[in-house]
């Protein structure tokens, strides 16, 4: 039921071609440069490892790749990577 | 401005250490303690993280929850840097005392300015404030300003207005004086104008009245130069009085006077000499009120001089602070007895009589002045014998 909702949500955002991390409650990731990571709306670090860093953002899950990776800020909506950023999966 | 912020709030640094580091993570997030420069010191296990000083309870709870263990690893800003000092009780002690100082004398009244006198002086006026208690170093809040003002002006008849206006340290004395009420010459009394001494009347200016003197007459102390009573003549040229009138004598009298008067003063004098003999002591001026560092002080087993000086606190503007030291000395001294220079002596006497003959005259002057000078006994002895002009005519009323 659940998921319908949000499946419903993700459609209407598309639709009317609204924001999706507002309407849809959706993570934003922001990458700048390879240097830092930013990611709005978590649901909490899955593992933590400073070669890797895996991230829940709901339906799906982040992986920050990279070397002397540090997790920089974290609170309740907002948590910050730094280090050399290789690559940003979802999976 | 963050970073000011996470300064003054403080943050601590410490080692969460166990098998779910993540978890310890989120559950910090999701309760709203935010975490900031975390590192792994070892892969999966153990981490430094920061986060704000005051959380560190909360943290603890949480870590119990994940099935870490939280250790302190260092702290910054304020809170910690207080707690420093937590066991310097000397430096806590004169913060408290330097705090109490300055709460307290920040309320002592430094400063007394008096404002719009004239003819009453500042100082008066401040003698007969500090004997109704108000004076540097009262404590300000506690001036009753309305009672002060009404028994200032209850003892000072010379004010008709006083108030003070204190502002923190300082007090405003403003002041109005009385205004002199001008003295009133009660016309339905009748009075002669008479003589104040003997002359020869050389000119008369009859306001009110009927002149009872003619000009070039001599007349005698007490005689009536200006008569009250007035005659009505008749207007047919017989002469004839039919009525007589009184008034109130008004006028003035002039004319040439002769004034004797004689000063003496002995030919020798004791001259006060100091001996050399000095001691100093000192003293502390504080908040208008005076410590010794000496005992003792009217002790001194021969005659001497005392002189105290005050050296007052000055700021920078010139402004005296009720704050100073005191030098007291005594200097031993003898009397020995010199010779007075005769001519000094006279010369001395002259300006002395003239002086006194001027102020009797008043608006008069001299017109003929003749010294007589005698040395008799060690005494010298000057004598004035004047001519003078001078108005002579005084008011005497009648009953």
């Amino acid at each position: 039921m659940e998921h319908l909702f949000d499946r419903l949500r993700d459609r209407a955002a598309e639709t009317f071609d609204l924001p999706g991390d507002i309407v849809a409650g959706q993570p934003r990731m922001e990458l700048v440069g390879s240097r830092e990571f930013w990611m709005e709306g978590h649901r909490g670090i899955l593992s933590y490892g400073t070669e890797e860093i895996h991230i829940s953002g709901g339906r799906l899950v982040v992986c920050v790749r990279g070397t002397e990776l540090d997790l920089r800020a974290m609170n309740a909506n907002t948590l910050c990577i730094s280090g050399n950023i290789t690559s940003v999966g979802l999976e | 401005m963050q970073k000011l912020f996470n300064r003054l709030r403080g943050s601590v640094t410490a080692e969460v250490e166990g098998p779910f580091l993540e978890r310890w993570f989120n559950i910090c997030a999701a309760a709203g303690l935010g975490l900031w420069d975390v590192q792994l010191v070892e892969e999966g296990r153990k981490a430094r993280v920061t986060f704000s000083h005051w959380r560190w309870k909360e943290a603890e709870e949480l870590a119990a929850k994940a099935m870490c263990t939280l250790a302190p690893a260092g702290e910054a800003g304020l809170p910690s840097f207080l707690r420093r000092f937590r066991f310097r009780y000397g430096m806590i002690a004169g913060a408290a005392l330097f705090v109490l100082l300055l709460t307290l004398f920040s309320r002592l009244i430094m400063v007394i300015e008096v404002e719009g006198n004239e003819t009453v002086s500042d100082s008066a006026i401040l003698a007969e404030l500090q004997n109704h208690g108000f004076g540097v170093g009262s404590y300000g809040p506690g001036v009753d300003v309305r009672d002060l003002a009404n028994e200032m002006l209850l003892d000072m008849e010379e004010l008709s207005f006083l108030t003070v206006d204190i502002t923190g340290i300082r007090a405003r004395v403003i002041v109005r004086e009385t205004e002199p009420v001008p003295e009133i010459e009660d016309d339905t009394k009748y009075a002669d104008i008479a003589a104040a001494t003997d002359g020869f009347v050389v000119d008369m200016n009859v306001i009110a009245g009927r002149p009872a003197v003619e000009e070039g007459q001599a007349v005698l102390k007490g005689d009536v130069l200006i008569s009250s009573l007035l005659f009505n003549e008749r207007s047919d040229g017989s002469g004839e009085i039919f009525s007589t009138q009184q008034v109130r004598a008004k006028g003035q009298v002039w004319a040439v006077t002769e004034r004797t008067l004689a000063a003496s003063t002995p030919l020798s004098a004791l001259r006060t000499e100091g001996d050399g003999e000095t001691r100093r002591r000192w003293g502390l001026e504080f908040l208008g009120r005076r410590f010794n560092f000496y005992g003792n002080s009217s002790n001194y087993d021969r005659e001497c001089a005392k002189i105290s000086i005050l050296y007052p606190i000055t700021l920078p503007t010139g402004q005296s602070l009720p704050f100073g030291l005191w030098q007291t000395g005594w200097t031993a001294w003898s009397e020995t007895p010199v010779p007075v220079n005769a001519e000094s002596a006279e010369q001395f006497l002259r300006s002395t009589l003239t002086r006194r003959v001027e102020t009797l005259l008043g608006d008069g002057e001299i017109l003929d002045a003749q010294w007589q000078t005698e040395q008799r006994e060690g005494v010298i002895t000057v004598t004035l014998h004047a001519r003078c002009l001078e108005q002579i005519g005084t008011t005497v009323e009648l009953n």
